[in-house]
């Protein structure tokens, strides 16, 4: 796993969220090959082969690592009468300059950055974000090499740099995460902090193009960092690298949601110039983006009793399907308590589901207030809990997940729930669960009683105490086979680290391989990153099949410390579909997990004293739409007064089928 | 010279063996220039002296040669404490020595081996572990004793007050003191209990929390009975925000290790005598005993708790003689040495006549030195090296304007800077970074006997570039006992940097390298993209402590590395980096730091992104604990 965490080249932002996020085009696979998928776009390799390499491979066009789609972030011309507008006249402790801006060629440059007792910057104001992949693009010249040599530091120069910083100090450069000077002379350097890190020597009284692409990776301890290619005059003089650690650009401004640096031209004296300058970002991939949506719902708008949800709504399992009127309808199941979880460490708590569901038009979002939903949990007691001791009876139900099957009209034929019952027996041994798969599910109204014994029991998994957090695969498109059952294994008292999977029948019975179930370790904590350190739990899986292969893609839930809940995507891709009833593909962890945490600005909106948990996440195509996937991400929310609160808060993002 | 040759234990025998790489730094040759001070084999002394330069090393006689050549007085002084030189009692042994080393190399290999037993003899041990620290017995933060059945009927507070101490009540009922111990009180809604005692930083210091908790009569698996102790880093509102605690759960008959709120593992109950004890050390670590016996080690942000509350808390569903109740708390407090935990970091002033002097804020490789009474600062300003005196934590004046020291000689004609000033007792010294006119520095040294300090160029250098070495810069140096060590970044001429150090008992005489050590690899650099510099060494609870900076891009942070002889290095990572707001919010760089009493100060240059500018800050480290190793 390791491997892949330390050769794929990714984005950043973990805790970032981003609105009106472009689209997710997933990869077009290789036609016809069947073996695999380029499953590593820049490790040198041929993962599939297909005799295409790394980014050579159409599979990886719309990873970061080879993504060549560009949006344009900035557009210097030097044109404008005033550039204070868009630029800080640097140093600005200093007093006042102004450069010339002569036209060579018919294009306007900049320089004379006069007078020279110290390097002087046009800093841009906004930031350019460069974190998910950038082009800076500009042009050098120098008109006049007197008194400097063509391999010689020259006192008068000019040049593009990208830095953090938003002024220098008089007598000083900018602090330059990466720049590119030209010398009066014709030496252009690549430097770094100052320090040269490539050089080469270019004519005088011509125009020098330089590029600099920037790509996100991660380092040696899986750490994603920001690397840089330059490119002068066409030839490529520095190639991966280091500009800086992600976690060390820019996150304000223009910047708040994807980071990057400030892009400025400096100079020292006169004769030497910067041409336009033009900044993009990379437009492909990024889970980490999301739109929000309106109606953000609660125990109380989806009208559930408060006598079993008075206390908690979380954890929610959503489906998506049309029904017979073509409208959309939507099937909510949520794990509900009349007391509140941070109740568990000092005594037992029971749990128990409810079904509510509502019809949208078709690419409408729901209301809050047009809800069906049964008035007593759907599975489980009401009240679910009591601390008196006067429902010693009563068993939890907890953590659903439900599997729309539809027809070719994304009407729903089957709905498959799946959720983790409480097993014990006596009061004293509480929080051992097993794993409870029904079909039909019902309306809202339909309440479901529980069978004698549990699809699948711990006794059956040998190293798990207790299973918790189901999710079904179908391994193929119509389930016939049936489905790789998701869950997260409790091992100890403390959070789980990993999440298996058990093969189970169309008749929602275990397979089994030799002496026990058909089973496989899916995701382990430890070999996910620091962002999973402290565990895993609450697999989300969407599988999408097509002619030509097929993608896997488990958001879960992962904590770098404990209490502090991310959602973390990992993913796997295939051309070979026919190995799912025998195989799981192994996941992917996306490199710049978690792709949506606590402190993100759309978890803390809201949030007393900005701390909001996440509780839960769940992900189902829109049945109207299918590459736009909706979300619901339930938070849990401090009151004023010491109290909580739960919200479930609806999210969008597109990806296209592969 | 040791503190009990006659009985030592086999803890003893290893160290010998660095005795032997010792000698064949004593013995080597002296490229620096320095003179040859070592005995064995070495060659012809050079004519290096306090005003002369280096001269020609001796040759580096193999190891297996050490026992014959070795001075045991000279020896002796590499080690951090001279007492804890094994030679006394063992005498030289090449297979001792190479124990020592493998030794060394085990208790140094990760950041958790150093608390193994046997690892207690390296002093190096002693930094970010919990088995070095000093405990509080003036004024400790928490009650030795909370002994709430003794208390009863009483108030919490009141029962806080007679033992010393404070606790304040919280929850929509008031805790009870009843027969059975401390009842919380609180309910299904919110928790309730008490806050106990002063703040405490669970970043530097270790506490020890013996509890004894009362088990709830007739819960039968279903009551809402809890009690628990924890410390939080938040005022308990409805709950508290647990970072780290054991919680009795009445229902589940067990008792919960708490951290981050959630639980990290669970433990049967046992019955009212139990013994529950939770060992906080300050690197993360939370181990939890029962009944004496060690039931799991486990980790916690000991960073999140640096103004750590400790709190008694439960729920309970009436203040009944049968609810959960906490019995007694005893706490012991020490403090560590943790070298990520300092404190205190503000910007420095430095004024003239109660002003400000431009520019002088932005000064660059600061020094300090105790000098009596007064605590001095040199650093540099446009090539020149200034000496100001502290008036207050953080605040420095000059007397005038004048350079303590400014570039008169040859060897100095881009500048001085690097300032590095000591005390011997006598003079105060000033070593520095002197560069010629190509660029190449060498390391010069001054005394001044005026007040204000000024210094007296030397006409030649005390340590030049040699063979390999193409430029020397940034001293640093440790004086104890007439014997000099000198630390500083060499230049290749492959461009890579490194860490060199050296020594000398004659200042005079030149300097002689301290080879066949770690610190070379430990601190190569020949990447551009990166960069070590600025080292500083000091010695601090018996054992070396090396502070450089590091750059990585753009961003400069000090790390530290630690040693009992300066040859065997243990390396800490970073341990003060950027603030992420003010003057240092994105760097650190060019630290210097002194021991003091169970303290480290430092002064450094903070990176904000436009410039540098001079920085104070300490932390907490015991100067006094290294286990003997008899």
């Amino acid at each position: 796993m390791n491997r892949w965490l330390a050769t794929l080249g990714m984005l950043l932002v973990g805790g970032c969220s981003w609105v009106n996020a472009p689209e997710r085009n997933l990869v077009p696979p290789d036609g016809g090959v069947k073996s695999g998928i380029e499953l590593f776009c820049d490790d040198g390799l041929d993962d599939d082969g297909d005799l295409a390499f790394d980014c050579d491979d159409t599979d990886c066009s719309q990873e970061p690592a080879c993504c060549e789609l560009r949006r344009t972030t900035l557009s210097e011309d030097w044109a404008a009468a005033d550039l204070s507008d868009g630029w800080i006249f640097a140093p600005t402790a200093g007093g006042p300059w102004s450069p010339l801006r002569p036209s060579f060629d018919g294009t306007t440059f900049v320089g004379s950055f006069l007078p020279g007792d110290s390097p002087r910057a046009l800093l841009s104001k906004d930031c350019v974000s460069l974190a998910l992949g950038g082009w800076v693009e500009s042009s050098l010249r120098t008109t006049d090499s007197t008194g400097c040599g063509p391999s010689d530091l020259c006192d008068r120069y000019a040049g593009v740099v990208l830095s953090v910083a938003r002024d220098s100090a008089p007598g000083s450069k900018l602090q330059d995460e990466l720049a590119v000077t030209l010398h009066a002379g014709g030496l252009v350097l690549v430097t770094q902090a100052d320090v040269e890190v490539a050089r080469v020597s270019v004519g005088v009284g011509e125009n020098v193009d330089v590029a600099i692409e920037l790509r996100p990776t991660l380092d040696q301890l899986n750490l994603p960092i920001l690397n840089a290619n330059v490119t002068v005059a066409g030839n490529l003089i520095l190639e991966d690298f280091t500009v800086a650690m992600i976690g060390d650009l820019v996150v304000s401004g223009d910047c708040a949601e994807i980071p990057g640096l400030h892009v400025a031209a400096q100079g020292l004296g006169d004769g030497v110039y910067v041409g336009p300058v033009a900044t993009s970002k990379q437009d492909c991939a990024n889970p980490s983006q999301f739109d929000e949506q309106s109606a953000t719902l609660s125990g109380a708008s989806l009208e559930f009793t408060p006598s079993w949800v008075e206390a908690y709504v979380g954890s929610p399992a959503l489906a998506s399907s049309r029904n017979s009127v073509s409208d959309v309808q939507w099937d909510l199941i949520v794990e509900g308590s009349n007391h509140g979880p941070e109740l568990e460490p000092t005594t037992h708590i029971g749990y128990a589901l409810g079904h509510a569901r509502v019809a949208t038009d078709e690419g409408g979002d729901w209301r809050l207030d047009t809800w069906e939903s049964s008035e007593s949990p759907k599975v489980g007691d009401d009240p679910p809990s009591c601390l008196d001791g006067s429902c010693d009876g009563n068993r939890s139900v907890r953590e659903p997940h439900l599997l729309a099957e539809l027809n070719d009209e994304q009407e729903l034929r089957d709905l498959v729930l799946s959720f983790a019952r409480e097993l014990v027996t006596s009061p004293s041994e509480r929080d051992i669960f097993g794993i409870q798969i029904v079909r039909p599910v019902g309306g809202p109204t339909t309440s479901i009683a529980l069978p004698g014994t549990p699809t699948l029991s711990p006794d059956e998994i040998p190293e798990c105490v207790s299973l918790r957090d189901p999710a079904l695969i179908p391994v193929d498109p119509e389930a016939q086979a049936g489905y790789w059952l998701l869950f997260t294994c409790v091992q100890g008292a403390g959070t789980a680290t990993e999440i298996h999977a058990v093969r189970i029948s169309r008749a929602l019975e275990v397979i089994r391989e030799g002496n026990g179930p058909m089973r496989r370790i899916v995701l382990v904590a430890s070999e996910l990153g620091p962002f999973a350190a402290a565990g895993i739990r609450s697999p989300e899986p969407l599988i999408s099949f097509e002619e030509d292969g097929l993608r896997l893609r488990i958001w879960f839930l992962a904590q770098s410390t404990p209490g502090d809940w991310a959602v973390a995507l990992a993913e796997a891709r295939t051309h070979d579909t026919s190995i799912l009833e025998l195989e799981l593909p192994e996941p992917v962890p996306f490199p710049v997990n978690p792709i949506l945490s606590a402190a993100s600005t759309l978890v803390r909106s809201g949030c007393l004293d900005e701390e909001c948990n996440i509780t839960g996440i769940a992900v189902t195509p829109r049945a109207d739409d299918p590459n736009r996937l909706r979300f619901l991400l339930a938070r849990r929310l401090n009151l004023p007064g010491g109290g909580r609160t739960d919200q479930l808060i609806p999210l969008e993002q597109t990806w296209s089928k592969p | 010279m040791s503190r009990n040759p006659t009985n030592q234990s086999w803890k003893w025998l290893p160290m010998a063996a660095v005795l032997a790489l010792v000698w064949a730094g004593c013995a080597a040759d002296s490229s620096s220039g320095g003179a040859a001070l070592g005995p064995g084999e070495g060659g012809t002394n050079g004519d290096a002296g306090f005003e002369g330069a280096g001269g020609q090393g001796g040759t580096r006689a193999p190891v297996s040669e050490w026992p014959t050549g070795v001075s045991d007085s000279l020896v002796d002084q590499f080690f951090a404490d001279p007492e804890r030189n094994p030679l006394d009692a063992q005498g030289p042994d090449a297979a001792i020595a190479d124990d020592y080393a493998d030794a060394a190399r085990v208790c140094f290999a990760t950041p958790d081996t150093c608390s193994d037993v046997g690892c207690g003899a390296f002093a190096s041990c002693c930094v970010n572990n919990g088995t070095c620290c000093e405990p509080i017995v003036d004024d400790p933060p928490l009650p030795a004793v909370l002994d709430f059945q003794q208390c009863a009927g009483q108030t919490v507070d009141s029962c806080a007050e007679g033992v010393g101490s404070n606790a304040v009540g919280f929850g929509e009922l008031e805790p009870v003191i009843t027969g059975r111990g401390l009842v919380p009180n609180g309910t299904a809604t919110a928790e309730g209990g008490a806050l106990i005692g002063d703040l405490v930083n669970l970043s530097s210091q270790r506490v020890e929390v013996d509890v004894q908790f009362k088990l709830p009569v007739g819960c039968n698996g279903t009551c809402l009975e809890s009690a628990g102790v924890a410390f939080t880093a938040s005022v308990p509102g409805a709950f508290v925000d647990v970072g780290v605690g054991l919680l009795l759960s009445g229902s589940r008959e067990a008792v919960n290790l708490m951290i981050g709120n959630a639980v990290a593992d669970s433990f049967d109950a046992g019955t009212d005598n139990t013994q529950w004890r939770l060992l906080l050390s300050p690197e993360g670590s939370a181990q939890v005993f029962r009944d004496g016996n060690s039931v799991g080690t486990y980790v916690f942000d000991a960073a999140a708790l640096e103004r750590g509350q400790f709190v008694a808390f439960g729920r309970n569903l009436g203040a009944a003689a049968t609810s959960a109740a906490i019995a007694i708390i005893e706490v012991q407090s020490s403090f560590c040495d943790n070298p990520q935990a300092w404190v205190d970091r503000e910007q420095i002033s430095i004024v003239l006549n109660g002003n400000d002097v431009p520019g002088h804020a932005s000064g660059s490789g600061p020094s300090i030195v105790e000098q009596g009474a007064r605590r001095r600062m040199a650093y540099e300003v446009d090539g020149e090296i200034f000496v100001s005196e502290e008036d207050a934590p953080g605040e420095f004046f000059l007397t005038d304007l004048n350079p303590a020291l400014i570039p008169t000689e040859p060897y100095e004609a881009l500048g001085v800077g690097d300032p590095e000033l000591v005390w011997d007792g006598n003079f105060l010294l000033l070593f520095y970074t002197a560069r010629d006119d190509a660029g190449v520095g060498s390391i010069g040294v001054a005394m001044s006997t005026e007040e204000p300090p000024v210094f007296m160029n030397s006409d030649a250098p005390s340590l030049i570039p040699t063979g390999d070495v193409v430029s020397y810069d940034a001293p640093s140096v440790v004086y104890r006992d007439g014997f000099w060590l000198l630390v500083v970044r060499a230049t290749l001429s492959s461009g890579a940097t490194e860490l060199h150090a050296f020594y000398t008992n004659n200042l005079d005489m030149g300097w002689t390298p301290v080879i066949n050590g770690g610190l070379e690899e430990l601190t190569r650099v020949d990447d551009p993209a990166s960069d070590i510099t600025d080292p500083s060494l000091i010695i601090h609870n018996s054992a070396y402590h090396l502070y450089y900076a590091r750059r990585t891009g753009t961003r400069w942070a000090v790390e530290l590395a630690v040693s009992d002889e300066l040859l065997l290095w243990r390396p800490m990572g970073e341990v003060l980096g950027g603030s992420n707001e003010g003057f240092d919010s994105l760097g650190v760089r060019s630290p210097d730091v002194i021991s003091q009493p169970d303290r480290i100060d430092m002064v450094y240059s903070g990176q904000d992104g436009v410039s540098f500018r001079l920085g104070t800050a300490s932390r907490a480290a015991p100067s006094d604990t290294v286990p003997s190793i008899f």
